[in-house]
């Protein structure tokens, strides 16, 4: 038994859309997304976490996924920026140059999601995933680095993005492995967007902030609107959900199992 | 070595038999059949400047270290109207080029003698002649070990590659700390040279200060190593470059004295403690050519006394 | 884009067991991947058939060059093998002690990958292994000490450095963090996270410790008994496990 991304399932989905040339404001289709983890340790049970989720995000949308706790929103998330791998269905992003315009993230080589990754594709995760030693001017910049950018720019930018954050100045160059929870999640959205990519997945951006700085990341998901990102988004706080959405979907648990914990 | 000699030769018996050809063996010792073998090592040397040729080496009727590679190479090139000249260290009068002079008297019957410029063969260890040699000259070289590699790198197998692939940064290695631990390159004998731009070879432990007249030299060269059973071959007017880098280029030995017997300041000096007070004297490495240079010196001064009176 | 290295049904095996067996994948130029697994999976095995230092049985292999060229690696010959080591690739060994030639200093061992493609001026040379040095956060005053007196993490900085003067395309690393401490580990990932980005290395790290993927790859081949049982991104194989063995791989992690 081989699992690799670009397996078998894909191949239902090569068949490819054309609604990526229809619709140019198109940037993101998930059509049926299911997604059941398959817990070999246990005696090989399933769990299912998304029963067929579909969605359309255009430019300048905010899409709010809303739904009990375990209805899969981050699941969704990790399945769009292909953290986790759909079980069924199809994932496509809008892929300037590829053919058809788009790029079906279910099935893609590892390469390809790299490329979206880095050029299209953000992420604004839960927790920070810390690196030991790195600054977090450094985090923050790394994902314009990576791009190209020049590292002294890079970092300019970054040093206005954590500013505008409220990160104080003397914590940049310091690892954010002793930061309080709110700092941290401040870093992550930092360098989430700061390359200003066109498709934008944040899972609870705001959940350890304060209203002073959930009113800062608000301000910045708006601006990624006006500049014409399509944003997925999960916010517990029901005020930061006003401000940003444009459209809400609603997700429901399955019905045929109850999960055990929140796969997220 | 050149001792400062006793045994002035007179004109006549510079070139001379020292004894007749003794009978019972094949010319110059070897049979044919291994004369053809080494022959074709040389030939196959000659073609590939610099490569180390394996060949099949004899036992010689002295023990290896003791030159019986250069031995062998001489005696499958000399033939009964050659002129034969044999040094060791610069010296015609030390045991080794005395007794390997005779060797060759005695199994070829063959002319020998003490001057550079009348000998057709000179076979030599450890230094190259003072006096330029000519088209009609041929050079043979005792080799002691003919890898230059060798301490660098001492897998066999490895070397063969390294040497098939050019592959050298090894020697560059090599310099590289020399530079760093003396300040300059420190090897002063042996020094490494690139033979027709290609090979990386040792030229046998002649002083840096000889490497120069491999250079596009008029003669052919033949190195011949016994032990260790590789013979290589310099072509006349073969590239042969010491290897150096661009800021620390290759230099040759130097000194303020001259020689104590003939005044020359270009040729390579051997230096003796003459007594037990530490008294040092200067002496030409190669004796012919002191000894030319101090027949010239008298000429001229018998001809300005001559005039003089 | 062509990959950089492309391997398909790659087999190498020990009397007709152990060792690799069918092994395919693709690698793109500033990619970073880590091949995961325990003792006796073939990881080792893997790294040294796809590195040329064992003949592979079977299978298809080809690398395209600095020059846009797709060579066939297996049909390969000698000089030109040890022609693409020393130019377009590189290779960290496990212990450093192997990567390193010993007997001559710091400086001559950075400077020999140099030397040994027509390097020729002695301050450029040691100019270009002192800024390497600093680069691998050496100093660069030890330059002329043996290898010996480094300690063992700066030592295996130090054969980064040799391996990386040339400006390689493709570096091999075997476990390049085992036997170092915790701290010192940190400081050598660190480092090699920096350099692949900056100089846009693709890398293929043998390990068998998964914080060490997680940290340095962009993707993840997961071996078990002589194939890959699983691979793709990293986040996705160590966030989402789909084979039994890799979901118990990843529940084998301590926590910190």
């Amino acid at each position: 038994m081989t699992f690799t991304s670009s397996s078998a399932l894909a191949q239902g989905a090569q068949r490819g859309t054309h609604a990526f040339i229809e619709r140019p404001a198109l940037m993101l289709r998930a059509e049926d997304v299911r997604k059941t983890f398959t817990l070999h340790g246990q005696g090989g049970i399933g769990i299912e976490a998304l029963a067929g989720v579909s969605l359309d995000v255009e430019r300048g949308e905010c899409i709010v996924l809303v739904g009990p706790s375990g209805a899969g929103k981050s699941t969704f998330l990790r399945c769009l920026y292909g953290n986790y791998l759909a079980s069924g269905g199809s994932i496509a992003i809008r892929d300037e140059g590829a053919p058809l315009e788009h790029l079906e993230i279910t099935g893609a080589a590892p390469h390809d999601i790299l490329r979206l990754r880095r050029n299209v594709v953000g992420y604004v995760s839960q927790f920070l995933r810390v690196i030991p030693r790195v600054s977090a001017l450094d985090i923050v910049a790394a994902p314009l680095v990576s791009r190209g950018v020049e590292e002294d720019e890079a970092r300019e930018r970054a040093q206005t993005l954590l500013a505008r954050l409220n990160v104080p100045r003397r914590l940049w160059p310091l690892a954010p492995a002793t930061f309080s929870g709110g700092e941290q999640q401040r870093v992550n959205i930092a360098r989430g967007l700061i390359a200003q990519h066109r498709v934008l997945l944040l899972d609870e951006p705001t959940a350890s902030l304060d209203a002073e700085n959930r009113e800062v990341v608000a301000s910045l998901i708006g601006e990624a609107r006006e500049r014409g990102a399509a944003i997925v988004g999960v916010f517990h706080d029901e005020d930061t959900r006003v401000r940003v959405a444009t459209r809400v979907l609603e997700l429901t648990a399955p019905r045929t199992q109850t999960p055990l914990t929140a796969a997220a | 070595m050149n001792a400062p000699d006793t045994l002035r030769t007179t004109a006549a018996e510079v070139a001379s038999h020292e004894t007749q050809a003794v009978s019972g063996y094949n010319f110059a010792y070897l049979d044919e059949q291994t004369k053809r073998m080494l022959r074709r090592a040389l030939l196959k040397a000659v073609a590939v400047p610099g490569y180390q040729v394996p060949f099949a080496s004899r036992e010689m009727p002295l023990p290896y270290g003791w030159g019986t590679g250069g031995i062998q190479v001489t005696a499958a090139i000399i033939g009964a109207k050659d002129t034969l000249k044999v040094i060791d260290q610069g010296s015609d009068d030390t045991t080794n080029a005395v007794n390997i002079r005779r060797f060759f008297a005695r199994t070829t019957g063959v002319a020998t003698t003490r001057r550079t410029s009348e000998a057709s063969i000179v076979q030599t260890r450890h230094r190259i002649p003072e006096s330029p040699l000519t088209d009609k000259q041929i050079l043979v070289y005792q080799v002691p070990m003919p890898e230059p590699l060798f301490r660098l790198e001492p897998r066999v197998a490895e070397c063969k590659k390294l040497h098939a692939l050019a592959d050298y940064g090894l020697i560059s290695v090599k310099l590289y700390e020399d530079i760093v631990q003396h300040g300059s390159i420190a090897t002063t004998y042996d020094y490494p040279v690139t033979v027709n731009g290609r090979y990386l070879t040792s030229p046998s432990p002649i002083p840096k200060f000889d490497n120069p007249k491999l250079h596009m030299n008029a003669a052919l060269q033949l190195f011949g190593a016994g032990r260790e059973r590789r013979i290589y071959a310099m072509p006349p007017y073969t590239p042969v470059k010491s290897l150096d880098f661009d800021d620390h280029p290759f230099e040759v030995e130097r000194w303020d004295e001259c020689c104590a017997l003939c005044g020359s300041r270009e040729s390579f000096l051997d230096e003796m403690i003459v007594d037990d007070s530490g008294k040092r004297m200067f002496v030409c490495s190669d004796s012919d050519y002191c000894h030319e240079r101090r027949e010239d010196i008298d000429a001229r001064a018998t001809n300005e006394s001559g005039e003089n009176a | 884009m062509t990959p950089l290295l492309s391997a398909r049904a790659l087999t190498k095996q020990y009397g007709g067991r152990n060792g690799c067996r069918d092994v395919s994948f693709d690698l793109y130029p500033g990619e970073v991947l880590c091949i995961v697994g325990e003792s006796g999976s073939g990881k080792t095995t893997l790294l040294n058939t796809l590195a040329l230092r064992t003949e592979a049985d079977s299978g298809a292999l080809h690398y395209t060059g600095a020059n846009g060229e797709t060579l066939d690696l297996r049909t390969l010959s000698e000089p030109r093998r040890r022609l693409l080591a020393r130019t377009e690739w590189g290779f960290v060994q496990q212990n450093p002690r192997d990567g390193l030639r010993a007997g001559v200093s710091a400086g001559a061992n950075i400077g020999e990958p140099l030397m040994a493609v027509g390097a020729r001026h002695y301050g450029q040379i040691r100019h270009t292994a002192q800024q390497w040095m600093q680069r691998v956060e050496l100093d660069a005053m030890r330059i002329d000490e043996l290898p010996s007196a480094f300690s063992g993490g700066m030592q295996q900085r130090l054969q980064i450095a040799r391996n990386l003067v040339t400006g390689p395309r493709l570096v091999f690393m075997d476990e390049p963090t085992a036997g170092l401490d915790v701290s010192v580990q940190a400081r050598l990932l660190d480092l090699l996270r920096t350099l692949t980005t900056t100089l846009h290395l693709s890398v293929l790290i043998v390990t068998h410790d998964i914080g060490v993927a997680r940290l340095l790859a962009h993707r993840l081949m997961v071996m078990q008994g002589g194939t890959v049982v699983e691979s793709g991104l990293t986040d996705q194989v160590l966030d989402d496990p789909q084979h039994p063995y890799t979901q118990t791989l990843v529940a084998s992690v301590l926590p910190v």
